[in-house]
C-alpha cells in the first residue's frame, strides 16, 4: 500500500493543491518526519531522472549490438540488476577513467586534494582539476573529441546531469575539437561568465577577467551569459559572454574583398550623411559611430543646429558592433539596455517631423517593440503590436489616435530603413525607401515631459525592449519627401 | 578566476544537489530549478567578495539560492513558492544537515524500477527522458490527461515508497 504522505508529497509538487489543501501541507512540513520524507522524494526524484536517462542510453547501445541467446533466470536477473545498479552508482558518484592525456606536457592535476604531475597516457577521471603549466596539454576522450588546454589555464573535467562531457575552465583558454555527440547530452564548457553546449564542432574559448570569448571555427555552438542571454555562434563566428550584455554572433573574418566593397560604400554614406548634420532642421542626429567602451557611455548627438543644447544619450548596457559595415558602429539592442535621453522641450515637436532609423531585428518576442520613443504619448517608431511590421505613431493629431501601421514585414534579420513623416497633412511610413502606408491627418503631435528612449519607452514599466541593432538615427523638424527617403535608402542600404 | 573563486565553485558543485532540492521546493520545476543551480554556481564563482570566508559557506550559498529562485518566480512569471518562510527555514536547515547514503538509494531506486511493469516503465520514461507534458503522454497512450496526470503522480508515490521501505528493510541506510 502506497504511504499517503508520498502521495500528497507527489500532489503538491505537481501543483495540484487547493488552498486548504496547502496550508494543510504547510502544517505537515512543520513535522520533522514529514519533512524527511518530502526531502527523500525530491532528492530521489533528481536520482530518477538521472536513472532513466542512463538507462536510455544502455537501451540504445544494446540495439546497436548483435542480439545473443541468452537464458535469462531469476538469479541472471539479479546479477544484472545488481551490476547495472553498481554501474550507475560508479557513473553517477565515482571517479571513474574518461579522457586520456595525449601530449607531453608539464601538467598537473589535483585529485581528492592531492597535487600529481601527469605525463602522456595519463587517465583523467572525472572531478579532476588540471594545471596546464607552462605548456598546451592534450587530453581525447574515448570518442575522439579532443581539447587542449592552453599554458596557463586551470580546468574542471566531469559530467554533466545528463550524462554529457562537461569541462568547467576555471582560467585561461581551451581549443576543442567535438565530436557528435547525442542530443540531449551536449558537452558543456563552462566559465565563470559563460556556458557552452557543443553538439559536434571545433572552437576555442576563453576565460577573461569580466568576460568570457568563443571562437569557432567549424559547426555550431549554443553560447550564454549567467543571465540567461543566449545566441547560436556558428563556424566563423565569434561571440562575448558577460553578466550584463546580451550574448551575441558576429562575423570574426571579412574577406579582403568584402573590406574593399564596404569601404566603397561606407565613405559614399558618410559624405552623403553630412546633410543631415547640416540640416538646420534635423533636431538630432546620431551616427553611433564615436562610443568608447572604455569611458563613460555616451552617444552625441551630431545636428549642428543643436550641438550647444544637451541631447546626448546615457548608453546602459548596451552592446557596441559593427553596423551595415563592418567598419561602421552600432549598437545592440536587448532587455539588457537602451539610450536614455534628458527631457529636453526641443524634441517636443508639434509636426511637421521625420523620425528615420536604420535597424535590424533579431527577436520580436514581445508586443510594441520601439526603436525610438518619447514615452507613449507623443510620437514614436515601434513594432506593430505583436506582428511582423512597424508603427509610426505621432499622438494628438486627428483623427485620433495617431497610430499608421505598416505591412512590410521587418523580421528576417536584415537591415531596414524605416522613416516615419508627417506634414501636417499626411503621415507616411516607408520601409527600405518605399512609401509602405500612409493616411490623412491633421493636428499637433502632443507634448509632454517624458524622455526620449533609443530601442526602449520610458512610460511603460516593461520598457517594450528592442532586441536588434540600430546604427543610425534622427529627427528632424520637416517631413521628408519620397525622393529624399528613396535616396537616403539607396546610398546607405548594406 | 582567483583562489577564492576557484574553492568557491569547488563548494558549490559539491552541493549542487542540496542546493538544487532547495530550488525546487521553490519553483517545483524541475529544468527550470536545474537553470537557477546553474546561475547560482555562476553567481557565487562570479562574485566571491560577496561571501565572508568567517562564516559558513553552505547557509550563505541556499541564501543565494533563494534569491536566484525567487528571481526566476518573476521572470518566468510563475506562481510564486507555495512553502511558507518558516517551513521553507526549516527545509533549508535539515538540507544543511542532512547526509545521505547516495549508493544505497540508488540501488534501492533501481530494484524498484524493475518492479515496475513495462508498460509503466514506459510512460515514465516519457516523462522523465522525451521530457513530455501530462497533456502529450495522454495523446499517446489514449487516456485522459486527468487519468495520467492521476497515475504518474501515483506511479512515483509507489516508487517513494518502495525505496524507503527497502533502505530500511535491507538495512542499507539509517534511520
Amino acid at each position: 500500500m502506497i504511504d499517503k504522505d508520498l502521495e500528497f508529497i507527489s500532489q503538491a509538487l505537481d501543483h495540484q493543491l487547493s488552498d486548504e489543501q496547502l496550508k494543510e501541507f504547510n502544517e505537515k512540513m512543520r513535522d520533522d518526519a514529514f519533512r524527511k520524507k518530502y526531502l527523500n522524494f525530491i532528492m530521489d526524484e533528481r536520482l530518477l531522472a538521472k536513472t532513466f536517462e542512463i538507462r536510455n542510453l544502455q537501451e540504445q547501445a544494446e540495439e546497436t549490438k548483435p542480439k545473443e541467446p541468452v537464458e535469462k533466470n531469476r538469479l541472471v536477473s539479479f546479477i544484472g540488476s545488481l551490476a547495472a545498479a553498481i554501474a550507475l552508482s560508479f557513473i553517477l558518484l565515482s571517479n571513474s577513467y574518461f579522457a586520456k592525456v595525449t601530449s607531453d606536457s608539464s601538467a598537473s592535476i589535483i585529485r581528492k586534494g592531492k597535487e600529481i604531475s601527469i605525463s602522456k597516457s595519463f587517465e583523467l577521471q572525472t572531478g579532476d582539476k588540471i594545471l596546464s603549466g607552462d605548456k598546451p596539454l592534450s587530453f581525447t576522450y574515448p570518442d575522439k573529441t579532443s581539447i587542449e588546454l592552453q599554458p596557463n589555464s586551470t580546468a574542471l573535467v566531469s559530467y554533466t546531469d545528463a550524462g554529457g562531457k562537461k569541462i568547467n575552465l576555471l582560467t585561461g583558454d581551451l581549443t576543442a575539437d567535438v565530436k557528435k555527440q547525442t542530443k540531449g547530452k551536449e558537452m558543456q564548457i563552462i566559465t565563470k561568465d559563460s556556458k557552452a553546449l557543443v553538439l559536434g564542432t571545433k572552437f576555442t574559448i576563453s576565460s577573461e577577467q569580466v568576460k568570457s570569448n568563443l571562437q569557432v571555427h567549424k559547426g555550431k555552438v549554443q553560447f550564454f551569459n549567467t543571465t540567461g542571454s543566449k545566441d547560436y555562434v556558428v563556424g566563423g563566428e565569434f561571440a562575448m559572454a558577460k553578466s550584463d550584455a546580451p550574448v551575441i554572433s558576429q562575423e570574426s573574418f571579412i574577406s579582403d574583398k568584402r573590406k574593399q566593397q564596404d569601404a566603397v560604400r561606407y565613405n559614399k554614406w558618410l559624405s552623403y550623411s553630412k546633410k543631415f548634420i547640416n540640416d538646420p532642421d534635423t533636431v538630432a542626429y546620431y551616427d553611433f559611430e564615436d562610443i568608447n567602451e572604455n569611458q563613460v557611455k555616451t552617444l552625441h548627438n551630431k545636428a549642428l543646429a543643436t550641438q550647444d543644447l544637451p541631447l546626448n544619450g546615457d548608453i546602459i548596457s548596451t552592446l557596441s558592433i559593427s553596423g551595415r559595415w563592418h567598419q561602421k558602429g552600432s549598437l545592440y539592442f536587448s532587455e539588457y539596455g537602451y539610450v536614455d535621453f534628458l527631457s529636453h522641450e526641443v524634441y517636443n515637436i508639434p509636426g511637421p517631423i521625420t523620425v528615420f532609423a536604420w535597424m535590424k531585428v533579431k527577436k520580436f518576442d514581445r508586443p510594441w517593440q520601439t526603436i525610438i520613443s518619447k514615452g507613449d504619448g507623443t510620437w514614436r517608431l515601434a513594432r506593430k503590436k505583436h506582428l511582423n511590421s512597424m508603427e509610426f505613431c505621432c499622438n494628438g493629431l486627428t483623427p485620433a489616435p495617431g497610430h499608421l501601421f505598416g505591412k512590410q514585414e521587418v523580421n528576417d534579420a536584415k537591415w531596414h530603413l524605416l522613416v516615419g513623416t508627417y506634414d501636417g497633412k499626411k503621415m507616411k511610413l516607408y520601409v527600405d525607401g518605399k512609401l509602405d502606408v500612409e493616411r490623412e491627418a491633421y493636428g499637433n503631435i502632443r507634448q509632454d515631459n517624458y524622455p526620449v528612449n533609443i530601442g526602449a519607452n520610458s512610460q511603460h514599466k516593461s520598457r517594450r525592449d528592442f532586441e536588434g541593432w540600430i546604427d543610425e538615427l534622427g529627427i528632424m523638424r520637416r517631413a521628408l519627401s519620397a525622393d529624399e527617403v528613396r535616396e537616403m535608402y539607396e546610398i546607405g542600404k548594406p | 578566476m582567483d583562489k577564492k573563486a576557484e574553492k568557491l565553485l569547488s563548494d558549490v558543485i559539491l552541493y549542487k544537489d542540496k542546493i538544487w532540492a532547495l530550488v525546487y521546493s521553490i519553483l517545483k520545476d524541475y529544468h527550470l530549478s536545474e537553470d537557477v543551480v546553474q546561475e547560482v554556481c555562476f553567481f557565487i564563482a562570479n562574485t566571491p567578495e560577496k561571501y565572508d570566508e568567517s562564516r559558513p559557506f553552505l547557509p550563505w550559498a541556499m541564501g543565494v539560492a533563494r534569491f536566484k529562485a525567487y528571481e526566476a518566480v518573476r521572470k518566468a512569471e510563475k506562481q510564486a513558492a507555495s512553502l511558507e518562510d518558516d517551513v521553507l527555514e526549516k527545509l533549508q536547515n535539515d538540507l544543511i544537515e542532512l547526509e545521505r547514503d547516495e549508493d544505497a538509494r540508488i540501488l534501492a531506486l533501481q530494484n524498484c524500477l524493475n518492479e515496475v511493469s513495462t508498460e509503466n516503465r514506459q510512460i515514465m520514461m516519457m516523462k522523465y527522458v522525451e521530457k513530455l507534458s501530462a497533456q502529450r503522454i495522454a495523446d499517446k497512450i489514449n487516456r485522459t490527461p486527468v487519468a495520467t496526470f492521476s497515475l504518474l503522480q501515483r506511479l512515483r508515490a509507489s516508487i517513494a515508497s518502495c525505496i524507503n521501505k527497502k533502505v530500511k528493510i535491507e538495512g542499507l541506510e539509517h534511520d
